[in-house]
């Protein structure tokens, strides 16, 4: 990703500017910042997923989302389902499925055994039948995990996914992550735990209007940088990466 | 004794039913419940422009299917209209929902009185669309309903996954690729459809009745979405035959409105039922 500028109107309006960074596969990055600044909204202008059309350049594996859509997933906060929607635990795996053949077709039981391999691998196997309604939220957020592995997506990005989760939940959540990294695949998560962040993840991308720190946990997240970006960033554009 | 007319009334009534549950199912899924209301109450514009069109062409004001085509344009703009108003103006989905729904109506009021006055008292047959009049059924009727269930269930089978993936998640959908822009427009057409083949049996003020509550009814119970849309299929029908029934046994009751009551019933029953077994589980 190049250059990456994304807003939901005006160019100069835009929340994220000249955003770049390269993900390395099997690694799991995290994507810090106070709130409002932007984190989501660069993951979602990185997905297209933006009223406005995003200036700069992200690719993907070397390529434009557009062509490789299936090695590509996106895991939405919590909040953004009405878990009220009639399907199990399994109903929702499969459309990870779907995602990857295409929702014309019939899913096989191939499919289902893919969707089922992806629960189990959450740690959710035993609800399968479960309406989602009747999930707790960690299982919830597990749930969307699944959908992306049933998928078999390399890169996975995700929206807050420890948001109003409790220690055990965020541990179980943090394991899968770290399980899903060993085989490769790359992680790219919007968290506000920083101290998780410092202990479980490979990198930190500091956002705040624009990229004002990239690298190690550790060196990123010192406590003078934090106090600059987090209390007192009156320019952070001037550290842009 | 149950005669031809009945049992036709009853066929047509049915798969009505059948169909705008199904249908409904997946609207409501996709948070467009109102657009039913919308369409609804924009197929009236319609009808009263189409017969005024008849008027004038010389084809004469009842000419069905110029209304049907009518009420069909009328309708279709109105539920399409209401999406992209609620991005552009920042109305939100019920301000652009409500907008949409009291600016056709008011419309059609409009043109319905121009009806009026126009044609000395040849609307009579155009009153009956309000609230719809199953009773006076025929057969070409039974057969046009029949065409367009097959159509409907047919599509609604090819794009029950899709409709479930954007439904339950849309950016996931869209990183997905899932062409959702044409799936939306394609629910919108369906629910077209169900209401302009609804405003015979139930009229443009009920007909959301048929679309929105046996779906809502098969909502309290647990399932996917595709158990849930056969379910209110079932329900759908089952009401339809009782709302039939019951205005045959009560022949001051009109049918449109014997049906809606059975659904509503159903539903609060249902309801009921539910907390009641909510409540129990929790005890237990």
């Amino acid at each position: 990703m190049r250059n990456f500028s994304c807003g939901y109107g005006a160019r100069d309006a835009d929340v994220v500017r000249d955003a770049s960074f390269t993900l390395e596969s099997g690694s799991m990055t995290a994507l810090v910042g106070p709130n409002g600044a932007g984190k989501s909204t660069l993951l979602k202008g990185l997905l297209g997923l933006l009223p406005v059309t995003p200036s700069g350049e992200a690719q993907f594996f070397g390529h434009p989302l557009a062509a490789v859509r299936a090695r590509v997933a996106f895991v939405p906060q919590r909040a953004e389902i009405d878990w009220n929607f009639p399907a199990s635990a399994l109903d929702v795996a499969t459309m990870g499925v779907a995602a990857r053949l295409g929702v014309f077709r019939r899913p096989s039981r191939e499919g289902r055994t893919t969707a089922m391999r992806a629960l189990a691998t959450v740690g959710l196997e035993a609800f399968a039948e479960t309406q989602i309604g009747e999930l707790s939220g960690g299982q919830q957020q597990r749930v969307l995990v699944a959908r992306a592995l049933a998928a078999d997506a390399q890169l996975l990005l995700l929206d807050e996914p420890f948001a109003n989760a409790d220690m055990a939940a965020s541990t179980k959540l943090l394991a899968t992550l770290r399980a899903l990294a060993h085989e490769g695949r790359t992680i790219l998560a919007v968290h506000h735990d920083l101290a998780s962040v410092r202990a479980h993840f490979d990198r930190a991308i500091v956002v705040a209007g624009a990229i004002a720190a990239d690298g190690q946990p550790r060196e990123v997240l010192d406590p003078s940088q934090l106090a600059k970006i987090y209390g007192i960033a009156d320019s952070p554009e001037g550290n842009a990466a | 004794m149950i005669g031809a007319n009945t049992m036709l009334v009853l066929a047509g009534c049915a798969l009505f039913g059948a169909v705008s549950g199904a249908t409904g199912t997946f609207v409501l899924a996709r948070r467009r419940a109102l657009v039913s209301d919308v369409a609804g109450h924009a197929a009236l514009p319609g009808i009263a422009s189409g017969f005024l069109l008849g008027e004038v062409t010389g084809l004469g004001g009842r000419s069905p299917a110029l209304l049907v085509l009518c009420a069909t344009i009328t309708a279709l703009f109105a539920a399409l209209c209401v999406a992209p108003l609620a991005r552009l103006r920042r109305l939100g989905d019920d301000g652009a929902t409500a907008t949409m729904l009291a600016g056709s109506f008011g419309l059609g009021a409009a043109l319905l009185s121009i009806v009026q006055s126009h044609a000395s008292g040849a609307q009579g047959g155009l009153q009956t669309l309000l609230l719809g009049s199953a009773a006076a059924m025929r057969t070409s009727d039974v057969v046009v309903l029949t065409v367009l269930s097959l159509i409907v269930v047919a599509t609604l089978t090819v794009l029950a996954r899709g409709l479930a993936m954007v439904a339950f998640d849309e950016e996931h959908a869209r990183v997905a690729g899932v062409p959702v822009r044409a799936l939306d427009f394609a629910l919108i057409v369906l629910l077209v459809a169900c209401v302009v083949a609804g405003l015979q049996v139930a009229g443009v003020v009920l007909v959301v009745a048929f679309i929105l509550t046996p779906a809502a009814t098969a909502r309290l119970f647990a399932g996917s979405l595709r158990v849930t849309a056969l379910r209110a299929a079932m329900l759908g029908t089952a009401t339809a035959v009782a709302g039939v029934l019951a205005s045959r046994v009560l022949p001051t009751f009109p049918t449109g409105s014997a049906m809606t009551l059975a659904a509503s019933l159903v539903f609060f029953t249902a309801l009921v039922l539910h907390r009641k077994h909510k409540f129990a589980e929790r005890v237990a």
